[in-house]
């Protein structure tokens, strides 16, 4: 049966900062986001 | 909705329109979304304060999804920068300086004339999405990505010095264990491609040797990081076309199922799905 998820896989928000070259989780368990103008702001 | 204190405020006051995709201009005056008040999907504007609405396209058939609000955040600072729409035909708009044209069908000369969406789907010979630029000031239109490469959502860095998009570029076969099928699995990945030849690639290899700290004075340090704080000018962007896609390099991160990114100064953030 097909459904939902695989076990241990959940969605997470990654930021990756292209200056410092780094990968970061951020949030787990999200749906969908939507970042303010300036991106310092997350509507969940 | 105020970021910290505030009610939430319904800025279009309609009942009678599906309204989706909202997106800043990088300024924070304007938002542009979807609308359909006139029958199909149109992008509007509207001064994020509260204002009048104003329609910029006129399309038969509607426009295509999210991408519609990356791309009109380029388009501010941008003179080239491209959004899928229905029909098979291609918006391309400086929103944000209302401004907007339709590609005529028959310029697109080959492959799927996409940015991402699903609304062209099967114009392609062989499925697979490819990235449009197209020049607003010589209306010229080019297809960057490879034919064979399924590449989309492209977007322009607020600097203007490269393009990042999302390409299922990886292979994970994974062999069903009661039956001869193979899945893909986790084939998408961000890449960056720098617009002017010559560029250094934001991923290129670094060393450390012959850089001494020690050797700067404080002024020297003060003067870059005041450098570094100094947000940059919109300015038009150029684009060396060819070799674009050749100049792409992949983001070190790890193969996922991205349908979605976004672009904010240096940050690039994703949400990769779970595996189904």
């Amino acid at each position: 049966m097909i459904e939902g998820p695989l076990p241990g896989e959940k969605p997470v928000l990654h930021v990756y900062d292209l200056k410092e070259r780094k990968d970061e989780k951020v949030l787990e368990d999200l749906g969908s986001y939507a970042l303010s103008a300036d991106g310092k702001e997350g509507a969940l | 909705m105020p970021a910290e204190h505030g009610n939430t405020r319904d800025l279009t006051q309609t009942s009678n329109a599906d309204e989706d995709h909202p997106t800043w201009s990088p300024d924070g005056k304007t938002i542009a979304y979807t609308t359909d008040i006139s029958g199909e999907q149109q992008i509007a504007v509207r001064p994020a304060e509260g204002g009048a609405e104003k329609i910029l396209t006129h399309f038969e058939r509607g426009s295509s999804t999210r991408r519609g609000g990356r791309q009109t955040q380029s388009g501010l600072h941008s003179r080239t920068t491209s959004i899928a729409c229905g029909g098979c035909r291609w918006l391309v708009a400086s929103l944000f300086r209302s401004h907007a044209t339709c590609i005529p069908k028959s310029t697109i000369t080959r492959g799927r004339p996409t940015g991402a969406g699903s609304h062209t789907a099967s114009s392609a010979p062989n499925q697979q999405s490819g990235i449009w630029l197209y020049n607003t000031e010589t209306r010229k239109a080019s297809l960057v990505s490879d034919p064979r490469s399924n590449d989309f959502q492209p977007a322009f860095d607020p600097a203007g010095s490269t393009c990042s998009f999302i390409s299922t570029r990886h292979e994970n076969p994974t062999f069903s264990r009661t039956e001869f099928n193979i899945a893909t699995l986790k084939m998408t990945g961000i890449y960056v491609a720098t617009l002017k030849r010559g560029a250094a690639s934001p991923f290129a290899p670094q060393s450390d040797e012959g850089v001494g700290e020690g050797r700067k004075d404080e002024k020297d340090r003060k003067d870059e990081r005041k450098k570094e704080d100094r947000k940059p000018e919109p300015k038009p962007l150029e684009i060396d076309l060819d070799g674009l896609m050749a100049r792409s390099v992949p983001m070190p991160i790890p193969p996922a199922d991205i349908s979605t990114f976004d672009v904010r100064d240096e940050k690039v953030s994703n949400s990769p799905a779970p595996a189904r």
